[in-house]
């Protein structure tokens, strides 16, 4: 059968498409559509023979992340659909290959070079008449004609079909690959794939140490830190995409670091900047730290992060500027002029920013990236500042300038919430006169920005915590270094008061969960929690407060959702879980709540967890793991008697606490007293002015 | 019928756009063409080549039915490389960035004259013209542009030969008829290319009297050489009058579609409106029928997309329709929708021929558009014409009244209304007083 393979690397266009997909059909074509979007889930209805979405199929391995974000769309695109073997193979055997959009022009172009017979086009309808050219020229099939494909490479087909079966797994092959993969016949970029190809299917099989020894005997064997980083980095991009935590990860950062410092080394800082993407990418991904209840480098964060501080590259990104004067003291003839900037996520601002516009001392401006112009592209693509910093072309400094300037000459105060890639960008420009202050919360820690910001331009770093603050300078020591930023600790800054309602007495058997979407939040052990309290009394009932599970993080965090809705639902069949789901009137949904539960396995400041607390829920926290290496953490920040170890402690807290209604109302009444007296606004308000103000 | 006792003098005729391309401006070259011969004169048409126009707007063989016998076409493989679409062809540059080959194309091609994309037409032009020329000698040229390219041709044969020449403007060079600015200034190589041909030309027409006032207050000089040369309808064009409307209402708009998504959403959102308030829509259909874009675009424009995803609304778009065809086409409509893009300086060829349907028209456009001036009292307009969603709406609903309720004394006299408006009409005088400028023999 004569096919068609129409190629996007942008969003098709549907109905318009349809009318010409019509007509390949009429004229008897195979129709195949691979795209870079979702076309899968978006072109699957339009009669299409096969539907292909690119990145479904190619696993975005070091070398793509690196050179797509160095080269044009066109290029990029052609990366992809290079890599991705069944499309090439489906190409090969079509008679028109069609670009659907100017970028994916190249690839079309590129694989006519690789089969001539390829009749190409830019547009459907050209293609459509392309394929009524090729119909007419082709001879009427004879009935004895048969519509087989054979392989024409069938040597290649047998070795790859040899290197995808179980033998090639097994002992005595394992104890060859070593040496067969060192082979000089063998180019680096060949000894690389079939490399990862094997440590990931032992890792499949389960044969982690088996993986594990191969992986280590092959690492030795490649000479380059581009084949290192290659195939540690890769090894480790397909184990996170399975829901894993790479064994080998910090290897894999140290590997690709010394590849960035290679690069940066011989003056290309381009691609040095793409490779320290690809660091911070495989380091901190979302699958590896936000997905699991353990992370490496929660258990280790000096040693985790260790290879970030020796690389050269991270230096030159890190390397103090200076600033040419002090931050001035404040004006004693005018209010103060606060900006509060934020990257987009205003959740833990809005109150300030309330209670300080209600105070006649302080002129408060926000600020969001849709007020930086073009800079906010140094934010959302950190690959451009990068670039800039390690060719010293000084271009981001300069772009910075020029859309700050204003900002930082009217400001006395900038004070940015949350550590993440907006710091670095106003780290680019001088602060003239005014005072920088960043508030780091949690979530950050996890993330390459402590290690990149230039703390000379940075006059007070503020965490949430203790504990936090505990981990993140376990990482980067240069925050408290002799002439660093003042560091500080002060809690979210919440209206408490509003949550002070009367509580009926039913309420004590309702144990509350505020936020439970993201594995951070570990639901699960909550569900356990449950069990136990349920098993001693079963009027106890879970009420379920926020968005549902979000399992779209990563494939470990679609595993975990999974589990978390299959034991839920157990609970649900005994009636025992409500779903309250997301309000935005929280103080109502926490009226019937006796007991507020936080299982989590990190915070930096939990704030729903004192707003139930003051609304009179008896809290249970969880000692969260994560934190348990470090010296400080619930244990320090809060009452003894509300943290708990195990699901088995926090059961019996919760039916100490309320088995009996006095002693319910005693511990409710004591504990919102406790989150008053240390938490509220009117607390924690006049900390952060007097954080400002300098008192 | 002219015809002359003497030798047939030789026009040669200019037209890039000549059927079968199937252009908006094909049907004017093709009544001039028609006229001179109908006048005796023999005519070569000089026209890209039909690879070019499969491209481009696209083929419509029928366009060569009623071909005059005396035409003789010549069609040149004039390329546009713009359009191309087999990416064989293509550099490695230009698939690297196809967006970026084509502005720079655009750019290069300027070096031989200043018009993109088709300056580099420049040397083909003049060198058949020069051919047609030696082979068969040339009475007259009459250059219709666009392309502005092929004044360089007209103007090669007249300083290399002495052969005299005319223009038709259509729409005019040096006005944007779109945005209804000055489209560039004299002293600009466009400007200078334009008072060097226009000054030696025997006649410049033009489509419109904004447009003819923009050359006259332009070029005063040359102001008794401007003549307005409107479009008309064909009458091969116009069914039989129809009978009364009955629901469901068919609306239609037939032309090629040059207006881009901003309208296009425009007239959808209040056509969707419409049926919404008004029962007597609730079941009517909006049929689209043209050719919409061009090269690797060609029917899957934004434009297409936004008709086609109105399937649900009764939107249909169905690609061009062969000249042929289009009296077909018109006779299951009960109500023509006028969408025009520019304004004072623009007419549109195709509202004459809505003029003489006879049916109730909806018009979409600036109300101060050259086309208000066309159909300044014609008795089926559904309201005042404008761009403004809710007046769209009110002409959609007050159209639907009066195709139900329209008798066919009034559609009759709604056809009266274009009886002046038809094609050979509005070109008789003008092409007649060109001939007769020539006198039989005055080449050497």
């Amino acid at each position: 059968m004569t096919s068609v393979v129409l190629l996007a690397s942008g969003q098709p266009p549907r109905e318009s498409l349809e009318r010409v997909i019509a007509r390949f059909k009429d004229a008897g074509a195979e129709v195949i559509l691979a795209g870079m979007t979702e076309v899968e889930r978006t072109h699957a209805d339009l009669g299409i023979d096969v539907v292909r979405s690119i990145s479904r199929h190619v696993v975005t391995d070091p070398e793509l992340y690196r050179v797509g974000r160095t080269v044009l769309p066109s290029q990029r695109f052609w990366l992809h659909v290079q890599r991705d073997q069944d499309l090439v193979e489906r190409c090969r055997l079509a008679s028109v290959l069609v670009a659907l959009d100017p970028a994916a022009v190249y690839s079309v172009w590129e694989l006519g070079r690789r089969f001539p017979h390829l009749m190409l086009r830019q547009g459907a309808l050209a293609g459509y008449h392309a394929l009524v050219e090729h119909v007419q020229e082709q001879p009427k099939p004879s009935a004895t004609d048969k519509s087989v494909t054979l392989p024409r490479r069938p040597l290649r087909d047998a070795a790859r079909a040899l290197l995808r079966s179980d033998v090639a797994l097994s002992g005595p092959a394992r104890a060859l690959w070593p040496v067969l993969l060192s082979s000089a016949r063998l180019s680096s970029a060949r000894r690389v794939r079939v490399g990862v190809d094997l440590v990931t299917r032992l890792h499949a099989a389960g044969r982690a140490q088996a993986a594990s020894r191969l992986s280590h005997a092959l690492v030795a064997r490649l000479d380059r830190n581009r084949d290192r980083a290659d195939f540690l980095g890769e090894i480790a991009v397909r184990l996170i995409d399975r829901g894993e935590i790479p064994p080998a990860l910090r290897q894999a950062v140290a590997a690709e670091l010394a590849l960035t410092d290679e690069l940066l080394e011989s003056g290309d800082g381009a691609r040095a900047a793409a490779s320290l993407m690809q660091a911070r990418r495989i380091a901190f991904d979302q699958g590896v730290h936000l997905s699991h209840t353990t992370s490496p480098l929660a258990d280790d964060p000096a040693g985790f992060t260790e290879p970030l501080r020796s690389s050269s590259a991270v230096a030159a990104i890190a390397r103090p500027q200076g600033r040419r004067e002090p931050a001035a003291l404040l004006p004693q003839d005018r209010p103060v002029r606060v900006v509060i900037a934020t990257h987009g996520n205003t959740n833990f601002v809005r109150q300030l920013e309330a209670h300080l516009g209600e105070d006649a001392q302080f002129e408060v401006r926000s600020v969001g990236l849709a007020d930086l112009g073009r800079l906010a592209r140094l934010v959302r693509d950190p690959w451009r500042m990068f670039s800039s910093l390690l060719r010293a072309n000084r271009s981001a400094d300069r772009m910075a300038e020029r859309h700050l300037r204003e900002l930082l000459d009217w400001a006395d105060i900038v004070f940015i919430d949350w550590c993440t890639a907006l710091v670095r960008v106003v780290n680019l420009a001088d602060p003239g006169t005014a005072r920088i202050i960043v508030r780091l919360h949690s979530y950050e820690a996890f993330t390459v920005w402590p290690h990149l910001l230039d703390v000379s331009r940075i006059d007070d770093f503020v965490f949430v915590s203790e504990h936090v603050r505990d981990l993140v300078v376990a990482q980067v020591p240069a925050l408290v270094a002799p002439h660093g930023p003042r560091i500080r600790v002060v809690p979210n800054a919440v209206d408490l008061q509003r949550f002070v309602r009367a509580k009926p007495d039913a309420a004590r058997f309702t144990i509350g969960l505020v936020g439970f979407g993201v594995v951070a939040k570990d639901p699960r052990w909550a569900l356990e929690v449950m069990r136990q309290v349920r098993a001693k009394d079963p009027r106890y009932r879970l009420r379920l407060i926020g968005q549902p599970f979000n399992d779209g993080f990563s494939r470990a965090a679609a595993a975990y959702g999974e589990a978390f809705e299959r034991e839920l639902a157990l609970l649900e069949a005994e009636g025992a879980v409500d779903r309250y789901g997301y309000t935005d009137d929280l103080p109502t949904a926490l009226e019937q709540v006796g007991v507020i539960l936080c299982s989590s396995v990190r915070e930096g400041s939990p704030v729903a967890l004192l707003e139930a607390t003051a609304s009179g829920a008896v809290p249970v926290v969880r000692d969260w793991p994560l934190f348990r290496s470090m010296k400080h953490g619930p244990r320090t920040m809060y009452p003894a008697d509300w943290v708990v170890d195990t699901p088995d402690q926090a059961a019996n807290r919760i039916i100490g606490a309320t088995e009996e209604l006095a002693t319910w109302r005693r511990t409710s009444a004591e504990a919102s007293a406790v989150a008053l007296a240390r938490w509220d606004l009117a607390v924690t308000g006049d900390e952060y002015r007097a954080l400002l103000l300098g008192d | 019928m002219a015809e002359s006792s003497e030798s047939p003098r030789h026009l040669l005729f200019l037209a890039v756009g000549f059927p079968p391309a199937a252009k908006s401006s094909t049907f004017r070259l093709r009544e001039i063409a028609n006229q001179f011969a109908d006048q005796g004169w023999r005519v070569t048409v000089v026209n890209a080549d039909a690879r070019m126009w499969g491209q481009d707007s696209g083929l419509d063989v029928t366009l060569l039915d009623g071909l005059h016998p005396r035409i003789h076409r010549v069609e040149l493989p004039l390329h546009r490389e713009d359009f191309e679409t087999d990416i064989r062809s293509f550099s490695r540059e230009r698939a690297l960035n196809p967006t970026v080959w084509v502005r720079q194309f655009r750019r290069d091609s300027q070096e031989l004259f200043p018009e993109p994309v088709f300056g580099a037409w420049r040397p083909q032009l003049e060198a058949v013209v020069e051919r047609i020329h030696a082979e068969d000698p040339v009475d007259l040229v009459l250059a219709s542009c666009t392309p502005y390219v092929l004044m360089a041709a007209a103007r090669h044969l007249y300083e290399t030969s002495g052969v005299p020449y005319a223009i038709d403007f259509r729409d005019g060079w040096s006005i944007d008829v779109i945005g209804g600015e000055v489209a560039f200034d004299k002293s600009s190589p466009q400007g200078l290319w334009e008072r060097r041909v226009l000054e030696d030309a025997l006649s410049l027409w033009v489509v419109n009297d904004p447009i003819a006032e923009h050359y006259r207050s332009r070029y005063p000089d040359l102001a008794e050489r401007i003549h307005v040369v409107r479009n008309g309808f064909d009458v091969g064009s116009v069914p039989p009058l129809a009978e009364g409307a009955k629901r469901p209402l068919t609306y239609g708009y037939l032309g090629r579609i040059s207006f881009g998504p901003e309208l296009t959403k425009l007239v959808l959102e209040a056509w969707r409106t419409a049926r919404r308030v008004d029962p007597l829509l609730a079941d009517a259909r909006l049929e689209v029928v043209g050719h919409i874009a061009a090269g690797a675009r060609r029917e899957t424009s934004a434009v297409a997309q936004l008709l086609l995803e109105a399937a649900d609304d009764g939107v249909s778009f169905s690609g061009p329709a062969a000249k042929a065809d289009v009296s077909t086409v018109y006779a299951r409509w009960d109500v023509m929708v006028l969408i025009a893009v520019g304004g004072l300086y623009t007419t549109t060829g195709k509202v004459y021929e809505y003029a003489a349907i006879g049916l109730p028209i909806v018009s979409v456009h600036e109300p101060d558009h050259d086309a208000t001036r066309v159909l300044d009292g014609y008795p089926l307009l559904s309201g005042p014409p404008s761009l403004d969603r809710d007046a769209i709406v009110e002409q959609f609903r007050r159209a639907a009244r009066l195709a139900l309720e329209s008798t066919d004394v009034e559609r009759s006299a709604a056809r009266g209304f274009a009886s002046a408006l038809e094609r050979s009409e509005q070109m008789t005088s003008a092409v007649r007083q060109l001939a007769t400028s020539i006198e039989p023999g005055a080449r050497s």
